[in-house]
């Protein structure tokens, strides 16, 4: 490890004695500062919980659904209840009269198709009642008796009347067609019935767990025990419904049979159409908990359309902060449940919940494209700070490396022709100063100051001898004023030939001149004078 | 220069004023200095008995006048390279080569212009 950061100290060192361009640091420092800020809006945003929104959102919009849900069906099925409830009351009203009125008891009825005809006859207006008001799809009695106490399942074999609908279809709800599924057929022909294609004449009770149960045990009054039963498949068909088994109570306790409605499984789905959102389907689910497991085989499942679901799975509970997570082994779901009470005297370990859930699949794409968004929004902000940083580094260095470029085309620039940065000024003054006493240091003089001395030297020529001599006093140093000594002339004469020098080397004063020739011995071009 | 002049100044003083005169080689004519006057002229004319002393201041002024005479004699005259003359400046020529006197000039056949007219 300490290896490891000796390296990378080494490496470190390294890159700073590695000249790097001027836009390139500043581009790194930019780029630096952006990815820090980046990753601190990210962490913000992390914080503030704008990845975990959808998780939330979605916790939201299920719970709200599941709400939805849990009270429709608990209206519906309470509706269903308090209907199956009402029909027993009626049935064991009539069947009671029946009774009394041929004198015998039901355990008379047994073996007697007259009488179980003549009940089935007063009990079939009040199930066909029922399946016409009731939001259901079937309606049925069981009587405790059967018509052949010798046949071998003369113990399990009920007499009884089921009507249902036959073409249940979403494409035409209103109309559908009462079928007789169980029932004496003599009913059927009178009330020009359809017999169902898997008609029987009686009900085999072991198909629906609880039923002889619920026959065999007194009871009070229908409410006190109630219950609807796993999803059975009914017999001979392929379809699978669950029942609503309320016991028909007589004046003295005793149970005359069991009555009820059907949600057959096609119903259910047509009734509860799966929800369309924006994180997949939503399907309804009406199951048993068992062992912090959904048995979907043993309850009801609505519409899957846009799922893998086929109402047999048994899905494992994984409880999460958001949302359940419910496992069927090959596919996973996601969803909320609650429990909710359907039935009544039932054994405490079945709990009923309602649930709606949806793909995990389709949650994790609509997940992955909200992250794809997020990714390819803070690539494009990235790119778009980076682009930002490219061309805000270029301004900045332009004229910075246009100055240098000039530097060092030695083409120092002018006084007056600023390049936007002070600091580049100044040294481009410095620069210009410091060239110009290289420049009258080496004998160099700038373009327009060399031509004029150049003139100044060709002028020279104009000068007499006289001339030149009073010009070399001059050059030595000496004053005006010390001419007349030095050369033995008056002072007048030496005025006439300072005029006559000033003329001819076009200067308008000795200041002038003295210039020129002080310029000129700093550049060493003295000699050219004389 | 200073001390060819005064070499060539030529006392014109009086009791009252001091005026020194120089002449051109050339032309003979003479220059003559600007007059100054004596600043003890009329006390020395009374004070006799003083005579001494203002003799003194007398030969003092006398001096300073002749130094202020040669500075203003500097203005007009100069001296020929060639013959040495001492020429005012109506004859001493400008000349290409080097400056001289008229007659220098004439004879090595110099043109030139005078430094006065």
């Amino acid at each position: 490890m300490q290896n490891k950061l000796k390296e990378l100290r080494a490496l470190n060192a390294f890159a700073k004695k590695q000249s790097v361009g001027m836009q390139r640091k500043l581009m790194l420092y930019w780029v630096s500062m952006i990815l820090v800020v980046f990753a601190a809006v990210i962490l913000l945003l992390s914080i503030a919980g704008a990845f975990s929104q959808s998780d939330e959102q979605l916790h939201e919009v299920m719970e709200l659904h599941l709400q939805n849900t849990q009270d429709n069906l608990a209206s519906h099925l309470d509706r269903l209840t308090a209907q199956s409830l009402n029909l027993s009351k009626e049935l064991s009203r009539e069947i009671e009269g029946t009774l009394v009125q041929e004198g015998i008891s039901l355990q008379e009825v047994n073996d007697d198709p007259e009488q179980l005809l003549k009940l089935q006859q007063i009990m079939y207006p009040l199930v066909n009642a029922t399946l016409q008001t009731a939001n259901c799809n079937g309606a049925y009695v069981i009587l405790d008796a059967t018509a052949n106490t010798t046949l071998p399942v003369s113990d399990h074999s009920r007499s009884g009347l089921h009507l249902r609908y036959s073409n249940l279809s979403a494409s035409s709800p209103v109309t559908p067609t009462v079928v007789y599924f169980r029932g004496i057929p003599d009913i059927a022909r009178q009330k020009d019935l359809e017999l169902h294609n898997r008609w029987n004449l009686e009900f085999d009770t072991d198909q629906i767990p609880g039923c002889q149960e619920l026959m065999s045990s007194p009871l009070d009054r229908p409410a006190q025990r109630y219950f609807w039963s796993r999803r059975i498949d009914l017999k001979g068909t392929w379809e699978s419904a669950m029942l609503l088994c309320v016991p028909i109570v007589g004046n003295d306790g005793t149970v005359y049979g069991v009555c009820g409605v059907e949600l057959s499984a096609l119903y259910f789905q047509l009734s509860y159409p799966a929800v369309e959102g924006q994180f997949g389907s939503a399907v309804t689910v009406l199951a048993p908990i068992q062992d912090s497991r959904l048995l979907l085989s043993d309850g009801l499942v609505g519409s899957v359309n846009g799922t893998y679901l086929d109402g047999q799975e048994t899905l494992t509970i994984h409880q999460g902060r958001y949302y359940n997570e419910y496992d069927a082994g090959t596919d996973r779901y996601i969803g909320l449940h609650q429990t909710i009470p359907i039935s009544k005297g039932e054994p405490a370990d079945t709990v009923w919940a309602a649930a709606i859930m949806i793909p995990q699949d389709s949650y994790a794409a609509y997940t992955a494209e909200l992250q794809r968004t997020w990714v390819i929004a803070a690539l494009g902000l990235l790119v778009v700070l980076l682009a930002l940083s490219f061309f805000l580094a270029r301004r900045f260095v332009r004229p910075i490396i246009d100055s240098l470029k000039r530097f060092q085309q030695e083409e120092l620039p002018e006084q007056g022709l600023s390049s936007g940065i002070s600091e580049v000024d100044e040294l481009a003054e410095f620069l210009n100063a410091r060239a110009r006493n290289q420049r009258l240091e080496q004998g160099e003089l700038p373009p327009n100051i060399a031509e004029l001395f150049d003139q100044f030297v060709q002028r020279k020529n104009l000068l007499t001898e006289a001339e030149r001599n009073i010009l070399r006093y001059y050059i030595d140093g000496h004053e005006i004023a010390d001419i007349p000594d030095l050369a033995f002339i008056s002072m007048s004469t030496v005025r006439k030939h300072n005029r006559s020098i000033y003329e001819k080397l076009g200067v308008a004063s000795r200041d002038e001149l003295m210039l020129y020739i002080d310029l000129l011995r700093r550049c060493g071009r003295l000699q050219e004078l004389f | 220069m200073t001390s060819l002049l005064s070499s060539h100044l030529e006392d014109c003083s009086t009791s009252q004023y001091f005026c020194f005169s120089v002449r051109c080689e050339v032309c003979g004519e003479y220059w003559y200095s600007s007059s100054i006057p004596f600043s003890k002229a009329a006390q020395a004319a009374q004070h006799q008995e003083k005579k001494e002393l203002y003799d003194a201041i007398y030969q003092r002024e006398k001096e300073r006048a002749k130094l202020a005479a040669g500075q203003e004699a500097r203005e007009r005259f100069s001296q020929c390279p060639v013959c040495r003359r001492l020429v005012c400046d109506a004859c001493f020529l400008i000349c290409d080569e080097m400056d001289l006197c008229r007659e220098c000039a004439a004879r090595m056949k110099e043109p030139g212009e005078p430094v006065a007219t």
